[in-house]
């Protein structure tokens, strides 16, 4: 089947500075999948690039078959999206902007989201300006999600939400989206809700893709060895990375192979492996 | 081009604040002039009429996407399954949509005059539409930038683009307007005027043309325009034809000009001088016209008459029959059945008497005062003409009394003349004859004009001094064909004669199929020819027709 989501050595630059460096992504149909990355490490940048919202400088990109900076209204209709502002019309009522989504998509599914305003306890005649960052998040959600699209595009949709209210926002992805087995492609730097929800992860680093795979997968490309002081210097100049644990550094699985006498080791967790692909390790 | 009516309705009451303003201020104002009892100038109302809906088309242009950009809604919009052309309609038609009423309320609160069609023979009716278009231009333009340019910028570009461009396409309309009202009734510029109209229509291909490829094109993403050859070739073109119309206007001057500048067009309270009919000052430069208002003006060649007279009445006031004094000092005219002379010396005017007109003699000095006892309507078998019976007076320096002697005439004439050296009186009627009424022997003779082959109808004469010549007249009559009147309603031919008194008549030129409104003699050779009110050509006789 072919992919959701596929980049061929995309990069993108603003002027003079390089944001994505040649990406290499595929997402197939029905994959919840998450995209890990520190701070200015290009997510928002990438995924404005797959929503069409800023074109490409090189390489190939396609968002369910299309170039997206050329999307037509049709291709529009198939994505949801959900930002970190949501960037919702604060002036109109809760109603009057369902009213105005409901017109613009065919397939509007009223009984979801009569459901989903049940559900997240929304009132229609709110002002989406008096609603709290909770809500509007959730409001934001039931809009991205009742046109029934194929493809859901979340940036960092969670950042700000109280624990209960993101529980609730990674319910519907897990239940809802997964029994639909509708694709979600999600940014965020919140480890927990990767390990909760996600199928497949990208680590992106500096513009690039560090790793990805399962969360088995990518843990498995880092190991934790416990060294002494003395050799700290030496296993960081081959790429090591120190976790602020005393004497346990992070270091490439495949390198560690290579060893003549590897030192005894454990495989790293995802917060391991994230904290290594982050910090410069496998730069090569 | 399909606008979407729910992002139209978005639109609206996203903006309903700032569409909803103009509204509340012309309110204010309304109510504040109301309860100060006319404490808004009439002259500063105008400016606010212009200045207030220009203001406001620039900053509805700039600002039509800043709220998206400023509440980051942008994305939201963007994400959704909508067209960017779509999203731009909507924000361009819902500003335009309450743009031009507010102009149109402005203006027909402020300046209920000059909201009115406009006419190609006044050009002070082109106020109103100028301003629509001008408004439309700045709104389009400004909301151009706002597309373009971003942050602190914007306001930066705006100020430097917009009056610019708002100038440059307000000078290009201004000329293309004069143009239009120059070219369109004048015959002698007919190809200029199909010039014109290539170019006009040019211009609006290519804005609409613009206008349509900016709105509809799938480059324009993040509401931002990517610059394309085409669109360098385009903006290049519509600044450069402006310049071309202003020169080519600048270029083709006609002899008299009703046109003021624009600042003074847009800011003035001055009433547009629209000459109606003139005279030429005898050995000067001078030109008298009258208007339909009842004013008397004086102008140079190129240059628009200014107001010497007022006349007496605001309204209808009536003024006609202008005759210069020889020496080119004062002249006499009719204003609502009065004879009065205007001394260009002392720019006052004396009334003489009730009358018809004051003819000068060579000196300058005495008058023939003419004035109508009786008139009635005879049928004769030159159609039906005015009898009058007329009494004739001569009058001499300081004016102040009516002496004797006294004469009476009985006349179908439709212009006289004063031949003071024989002291005769000269009469053309619908007869084809010069008469010459003796006024001291009472004698009548009769002077056959050689008449066009096939029978014409007269429908008005004159009797002018001739240029540089004191005992010379000029006669002029202009008739029309009877035979082809139905396929040439608005033409008419000119024969002119040389009277040299006693007795000499000679035919000098006849000019066929005219539509000038108004002749004035400038020399023997060359006419100043009316075209539409207040616009006079320099005219030159047609090679071969001269004699």
């Amino acid at each position: 089947m072919d992919a959701v989501i596929s980049c061929n050595q995309l990069t993108k630059n603003y002027g003079r500075k390089e944001v994505l460096k040649g990406i290499d992504l595929q997402v197939s149909p029905g994959t919840i999948f998450a995209l890990l990355g520190t701070n200015g490490a290009g997510k928002t940048s990438l995924i404005r690039t797959l929503l069409g919202l800023i074109p490409k400088t090189t390489g190939e990109v396609s968002v369910l078959g299309s170039e997206p900076y050329q999307f037509g209204i049709q291709l529009r209709e198939r994505i949801g999206y959900v930002s970190e502002e949501q960037g919702l019309y604060t002036w109109m009522r809760v109603r009057e902007i369902i009213n105005f989504c409901k017109a613009l998509y065919p397939r509007w599914d009223d009984t979801l989201t009569a459901q989903y305003l049940e559900r997240f306890k929304l009132d229609l005649h709110a002002k989406i300006g008096t609603l709290s960052k909770g809500q509007t998040v959730k409001l934001a959600l039931l809009l991205a999600l009742a046109p029934k699209p194929d493809l859901l595009i979340l940036d960092e949709p969670m950042t700000g939400l109280d624990p209960v209210a993101q529980h609730e926002f990674l319910q519907v992805i897990l239940k809802d989206l997964r029994a639909e087995k509708r694709t979600v492609f999600f940014s965020t730097h919140n480890l927990a809700d990767v390990k909760l929800v996600s199928e497949k992860v990208a680590i992106l680093y500096d513009g690039q893709i560090r790793a990805l795979g399962s969360i088995d997968e990518i843990c498995q490309q880092v190991v934790k060895i416990q060294v002494s002081a003395t050799n700290q210097s030496a296993w960081e100049s081959q790429g090591g990375v120190f976790t602020g644990e005393a004497d346990t550094l992070l270091f490439d699985a495949t390198k560690l192979t290579t060893l003549s006498t590897p030192p005894p080791h454990q495989p790293a967790t995802l917060e391991e492996a994230f904290l290594f692909f982050c910090s410069g390790g496998l730069k090569s | 081009m399909k606008i979407s009516k729910h992002l139209l309705q978005k639109e609206l009451k996203q903006n309903i604040v700032i569409y909803l303003f103009p509204f509340l201020c012309l309110g204010i104002i309304v109510i504040c002039n109301k309860v100060l009892n006319g404490w808004l100038d009439p002259k500063w109302a105008q400016i606010l009429a212009g200045a207030i809906p220009l203001s406001l088309a620039g900053a509805y242009g700039l600002q039509a996407f800043d709220l998206e950009e400023n509440n980051q809604t942008k994305d939201f919009l963007l994400t959704k399954p909508l067209s960017i052309s779509q999203i731009i309609q909507s924000k361009y038609f819902s500003g335009l949509l309450f743009l031009l009423p507010a102009v149109y309320f402005w203006s027909l609160t402020l300046t209920p005059k000059v909201v009115r069609f406009p006419i190609l023979s006044d050009f002070s009716s082109f106020f109103f539409s100028g301003l629509l278009i001008l408004t439309w231009l700045v709104y389009t333009t400004s909301f151009t930038v706002g597309l373009y340019i971003k942050g602190p910028l914007k306001l930066l570009g705006a100020l430097l683009t917009i009056p610019f461009v708002a100038s440059w396409f307000g000078l290009a309309w201004f000329q293309a307007i004069a143009w239009l009202l120059i070219n369109f009734s004048a015959p002698p510029q007919r190809t200029e005027g199909l010039l014109l109209l290539i170019l006009i229509t040019s211009i609006l291909i290519i804005f609409f043309s613009n206008l349509a490829h900016f709105l509809n094109t799938q480059r324009l993403q993040t509401f931002k325009i990517q610059f394309t050859k085409r669109t360098l070739v385009d903006l290049s073109l519509l600044f450069i034809l402006p310049l071309f119309f202003t020169i080519i206007n600048q270029a083709s001057r006609p002899a008299i000009r009703p046109f003021n500048s624009i600042m003074t067009t847009i800011f003035s309270n001055e009433n547009w001088f629209l000459a109606s009919e003139g005279s030429k000052q005898p050995h000067g430069e001078l030109y008298l016209f009258r208007n339909q208002s009842g004013q008397l003006g004086l102008g140079k060649l190129s240059q628009k008459p200014q107001l010497i007279y007022p006349g007496i009445k605001t309204k209808n006031n009536t003024i006609t029959e202008l005759h210069w004094a020889p020496d080119g000092k004062s002249f006499t005219f009719n204003e609502n059945g009065q004879v009065k002379i205007y001394s260009l010396r002392t720019k006052k005017t004396t009334t003489l008497n009730n009358g018809k007109m004051g003819l000068w003699a060579d000196d300058s000095k005495q008058l023939l005062l003419i004035q109508e006892v009786t008139s009635q309507a005879v049928k004769t078998s030159a159609g039906v003409i005015r009898q009058q019976n007329l009494a004739l007076t001569l009058i001499n320096p300081p004016y102040q009394q009516i002496p004797s002697p006294k004469w009476q005439i009985q006349s179908g004439s439709l212009s006289l003349g004063w031949d003071a050296l024989h002291f005769e009186l000269l009469a053309i009627d619908h007869s084809w004859q010069l008469k010459l009424l003796n006024l001291s022997t009472h004698q009548i003779k009769e002077l056959p004009l050689s008449q066009p082959a096939t029978p014409e109808q007269i429908i008005l004469t004159q009797i002018l001094p001739w240029p540089q010549s004191t005992d010379e007249f000029q006669l002029l009559i202009y008739s029309f064909d009877q035979a082809t009147l139905k396929s040439k309603q608005h033409d008419y031919n000119l024969h002119l004669y040389r009277y040299t008194p006693p007795a000499t008549i000679k035919k000098w030129a006849v000019i066929n199929d005219l539509s000038y409104r108004d002749f004035i003699l400038k020399n023997d050779q060359e006419y100043l020819a009316q075209t539409s009110q207040g616009i006079y050509w320099h005219y030159r006789l047609p090679k071969g027709e001269e004699k």
